[in-house]
């Protein structure tokens, strides 16, 4: 009996056809990728597959393009070019050019998220007013990490997010939620952090300006430290906010929405009109501020509503989750009273007590 | 397989079937079918499914505890007669059969979709069903050994598995809370209920006899019970928490894709492949003990060391023609799988519990 189990588990382990099989130098690691859609309507995908080649100098990725019909024919060409199937489970940086993001963003990603390799973990960007193609190609000419350069924006600026793509479909998925997605554009022949895209129902509509994609971030917290300031010249202040937490609040009684924020602060400059000596300068920093932060928001929140006709800070998935009958009608974004209950706190005035 | 006094076991090991089994029954078929009814709901039609379970748990109890030397064959042809017993006995057998068929599909298919997707499906049914021969060669205390070790391992690795996945839980993801309708969680619970049916009827495969500390069994059995389920409970909130509603909905297999948010202080990721080896466990697991209980029902002949590999073949045979791809499987066990444990398994260990009921107040009078 033994030696029957014996030939037949040789058997199966030789000629079991595990046809998955690959040899690390058989699989083409992708670092990055940028899918666009060429003039007769077809997928156009740029990689950077990293060099396991023993040359010396082998920072830079190799780069290869294909064009198919869809985006798995597309990636699949490559092997035509680089003789090895694309591996991109250790990919960072998917970049999709406008109209892909406009118009076949659903069909697009649908690739990914079917691929058993892939963990989507991946940062999602959509090139700004250029190819996904140049933004591929910058990214390899200048050697740039793009997951450390959103890391840095998102955690020193705030006007942007480090959302993987699981996030997003996650987001997308959530009924009564539109998202903000990274964007990137080339300038000089380098990359550079530009305004986040804003979607409704998988369709990129257009981009968000900095200070608006800065406080949708702060709203869905997605933001932490970022720079603020009041006023000009002498009656300059400077604060930086070193954390915030956002809470929408629904009162379903009045329909009405509360946005509580807390920022936490550090003042990093101020005017010569400013001194930060006593615990009331230091309440009348905190008031500015306050004022400042909550016209900001509530124009923000106005505009998205009215003028952009969106919902990126959830307000029709709060309805939803609260099982509010509101979020059934079309124009719930509309009928909503959204007031912002700001707090702010100054925590450390930089160590300087008296004007210099 | 060795009668007498080999198959001597101990209650401890003999309870810790039960996480094997009540994991390998829901993972990656039963919550699927659970999410697909009541999405983040999922998690309140567990818990009346759980405290529904009780009641199987508390008729197989009375089972075991009212019947010393027999198992469960044996016990059906004696209470009911030869005829009505062997009925009862084959549909138990057609039932264990029909669930064998769906974890031996359902573990290849998942192989298939998220590790070796350009590997043939029939390859990986023979690569899990040869260890499974070889282990049904052997006695009850070797697959019950077998078991208590996967139990152990798979235990660990769910752990691992929450504790890497804790920082992507969003409680708002359990909102909104009891959207679903009403008949559709109480659809919910009653699959819950019956498809936890499965591994406690397995239980029954062996006598009180073989236990060699029979006085612990009751508190071992409760014990293994309430865990294995708060276990599932909690694996069923985790994917809920991690995914939410919305995106758990649209994956074949849920648990496995909230595994891949696994991240232990952003150093260890990507480990989802090693943490979903206890999905593998569970299931030989539980396949081991089908298998012997299916073997126990065919009488002994001198070929009976083949009985094992005969049911292999079959159930290698029946998944072939039965499910032709992982879509038709998708639908045969949304829409049949509950009912067949309902009354392949369901049904007659009702019986043979009202009957032992009848039978004792009878004799009590």
């Amino acid at each position: 009996m033994r030696k029957y189990f014996l030939v037949l588990v040789i058997v199966v382990v030789m000629f079991s056809g595990l046809d998955n099989l690959r040899e690390l130098s058989d699989l083409a690691i992708v670092k990055a990728m940028g899918i666009d859609i060429t003039e007769d309507g077809n997928y156009r995908v740029k990689a950077i597959v990293l060099d396991t080649s023993d040359k010396e100098n082998k920072e830079k990725g190799i780069m290869y393009e294909a064009e198919g019909p869809s985006v798995h024919e597309a990636i699949r060409h490559i092997v035509d070019r680089a003789s090895k199937k694309l591996y991109i489970a250790h990919m960072e940086t998917l970049i999709l050019s406008e109209e892909v993001a406009k118009s076949r963003l659903e069909q697009t990603l649908d690739f990914f998220i079917r691929d058993n390799e892939g963990s989507n973990n991946f940062y999602l960007f959509i090139a700004n007013g250029c190819e996904a193609k140049e933004v591929i190609e910058s990214i390899n000419k200048e050697e740039i990490d793009m997951k450390q350069m959103i890391i840095s924006s998102t955690k020193y600026r705030g006007n942007s997010n480090t959302k993987t793509l699981n996030d997003i479909i996650k987001d997308i998925l959530r009924p009564g939620r539109d998202i903000l997605v990274n964007s990137c554009k080339v300038e000089d022949e380098k990359i550079v952090i530009s305004n986040m895209a804003y979607f409704k129902n998988w369709e990129m509509l257009g981009f968000l300006p900095d200070e608006e994609s800065l406080i949708c971030n702060i709203i869905n917290n997605n933001s932490e430290n970022t720079i603020i300031s009041v006023g000009k010249d002498e009656d300059l202040i400077v604060a930086e906010i070193i954390d915030s937490k956002s809470k929408l609040e629904l009162d379903k009684k009045n329909k009405q929405i509360k946005i509580k924020i807390n920022f936490e602060t550090n003042i990093s400059e101020s005017g010569k009109n400013f001194l930060v000596q006593t615990s009331k300068d230091t309440q009348e920093i905190e008031e500015l501020l306050k004022e400042r932060l909550t016209s900001d928001i509530t124009n923000v929140v106005d505009k998205l509503i009215n003028v952009y006709n969106v919902d990126i800070i959830g307000i029709g998935n709060l309805l939803y989750r609260k099982k509010d009958t509101l979020f059934e009608e079309d124009d719930y974004l509309k009928k909503v009273i959204i007031t912002p209950e700001v707090t702010v706190r100054v925590l450390n005035q930089g160590g300087v007590v008296k004007k210099w | 397989m060795v009668e007498g006094e080999s198959e001597k076991i101990y209650s401890f090991g003999y309870s810790a079937i039960l996480i094997t089994c009540i994991l390998s029954v829901f993972i990656g078929k039963g919550n699927y079918i659970l999410f697909s009814l009541t999405r983040n709901d999922t998690i309140f039609a567990a818990l009346i499914g759980f405290l529904l379970s009780f009641i199987t748990f508390f008729m197989i109890k009375y089972i075991i505890s009212k019947n010393n030397e027999e198992d469960i064959y044996a016990l059906n042809e004696r209470i009911f007669g030869k005829v009505l017993g062997k009925a009862f006995n084959i549909a138990l057998w057609i039932g264990f059969f029909i669930v064998g068929i769906v974890i031996l599909y359902n573990m290849a298919d998942f192989f298939n979709t998220e590790y070796l997707p350009e590997t043939s499906v029939e390859y990986l049914k023979i690569l899990v069903l040869l260890p499974l021969v070889y282990i049904c060669t052997k006695n009850i205390s070797t697959v019950i050994k077998m078991n208590q070790i996967f139990a152990v391992v798979s235990i660990i690795l769910v752990l691992i598995g929450f504790l890497g996945i804790f920082p992507s839980f969003e409680l708002r993801n359990f909102e909104p809370v009891l959207s679903s309708s009403k008949s559709d969680i109480i659809k919910s619970s009653i699959t819950y209920f019956i498809l936890s049916i499965v591994p406690l009827t397995a239980l029954l495969v062996c006598s009180k006899k073989n236990i060699k500390d029979s006085d612990r069994l009751n508190g071992n059995l409760l014990k293994s019970f309430v865990f294995s389920h708060c276990i599932l409970i909690a694996i069923i909130a985790t994917t809920i928490l991690t995914l939410g509603a919305e995106y758990l909905n649209i994956f074949r297999f849920p648990e496995y894709i909230a595994l891949k948010q696994f991240s232990l202080f952003n150093i260890l990721e990507r480990v989802e492949n090693i943490l979903a080896l206890q999905y593998y466990f569970n299931c030989v697991g539980l396949l081991s003990f089908l298998y012997y209980f299916m073997i126990k029902l065919i009488p002994p002949t001198k070929y009976k060391r083949y009985y094992s590999i005969v049911i292999a073949l079959l159930q290698f045979i029946t998944t072939k023609v039965i499910f032709k791809n992982t879509v038709t499987f998708i639908e045969m066990i949304e829409k049949y799988f509950a009912y067949s444990v309902g009354i392949f398994i369901f049904l007659p260990l009702i019986f043979t519990f009202l009957k032992l009921i009848l039978l004792n107040r009878k004799k009590m009078t």
